[in-house]
């Protein structure tokens, strides 16, 4: 049971820092017998050490979350930001984020993607964002570029939830435009979000709400391999040099 | 017996395991066990650990090699200086404050 809580204790901090001092810090804890104040001292640490070193994926998740709230925001506030010239393309360029789709699954379930910067340059940040996390982390667990992206993925997709749950109990309106109708946008109601959809599909609250949880896998997958990329990198500089 | 300070200069990590330190090279069961000794300060082991890490990362102090699972950390010459200087200034503000809290 104590080493169950320890292992616990130890995993409030950051894998960095685990790394370099948990085995000490699980030593020390061992030979001392473990108090309520031992735990929430060694707790409260772990938090604030995690607060000091965020690590790639939180550090880039929130500059990621930043943009598309802002984004999120300019659009349902400003609807009518130019006006005569508000055309799904402008749209998307403006909202920074593309929530494209909606598709259909295999499953019949319509969804929307969520790709800041447009899915090759979202694709390459998660996949730096693993890159940077292997670098950083000598030795970790191999999982780890994955898990760093992946927490860079629901930071990115915490507006777009939130933007699904303000339509979902209809505090924002929804409106669709295609790329064909270039019409202007003057005199359009504010708090209403813009989604632009060539075949004038509206996804449902519930699809925008839920879009972020289920990239998350697909996260994961690109920040294994950019782990994988500096791992082979790294391999092959060591092998260069003996 | 000395009254155990709980909050002020006298109670940082910090100073307290780098004065631990200026002796000999202690791990951190040792530095713990010594602060509460001469200190009279029970810090905890999560507060120890962010501590020595913060003075690795200001390279005040460096683990040294060990065998065992426990490494003993050592101050460097950056953190002997550092330490002499906070503890000058400390006397000199203790000095000048003890003598103007006494009765003329």
């Amino acid at each position: 049971m104590t080493d169950a809580l320890i292992a616990a204790l130890l995993y409030l901090y950051p894998p960095r820092w685990r790394q370099e001092y948990g085995e000490e810090l699980q030593d020390l804890l061992r030979q001392r017998p473990l108090r309520i104040g031992g735990v929430a001292d060694v707790a409260w640490n772990g938090i604030r050490q995690r607060l000091h070193d965020p690590g790639a994926g939180v550090q880039l998740g929130l500059l990621l979350m930043a943009w598309v709230g802002i984004s999120l925001a300019m659009n349902v506030m400003t609807p009518a930001a130019m006006p005569g010239t508000y055309c799904a393309d402008n749209a998307l360029r403006d909202t920074a984020i593309r929530l494209e789709g909606p598709f259909v699954s295999v499953t019949h379930v319509p969804s929307v993607m969520l790709a800041p910067g447009g899915p090759e340059f979202y694709a390459l940040v998660l996949m730096a964002c693993g890159f940077c996390t292997r670098l950083r982390e000598t030795g970790g667990s191999p999982w780890r570029p994955g898990a760093a992206a992946t927490q860079l993925a629901a930071l990115t997709g915490l507006p777009v939830m939130l933007l699904g749950l303000l339509l979902f109990v209809g505090i924002v309106d929804l409106r669709v435009i295609a790329p064909s109708d270039g019409h202007a946008l003057a005199g359009a109601a504010r708090w209403t979000f813009t989604y632009c959809s060539p075949q004038h599909h509206a996804p449902s609250a519930l699809s925008i709400l839920t879009a972020p949880l289920l990239r998350l896998p697909l996260a994961f997958v690109y920040g294994f391999v950019g782990g994988g990329i500096a791992s082979w990198l790294r391999f092959r500089r060591q092998a260069r040099h003996g | 017996m000395a009254r155990k300070p709980r909050t002020g200069p006298a109670a940082d990590p910090e100073l307290l395991i780098l004065a631990s330190l200026a002796a000999e090279p202690k791990h951190g069961y040792a530095i713990m066990g010594d602060i509460e000794t001469f200190a009279g300060v029970s810090l905890g082991a999560g507060t120890l650990y962010t501590a020595i890490s913060r003075l690795v990362d200001k390279r005040l102090i460096a683990p040294q090699a060990s065998p065992g699972r426990q490494r003993p950390y050592a101050l460097t010459a950056r953190g002997e200086e550092v330490l002499a200087t906070q503890l000058q200034d400390m006397r000199r503000v203790a000095t000048i404050g003890l003598r103007r809290l006494k009765p003329a």
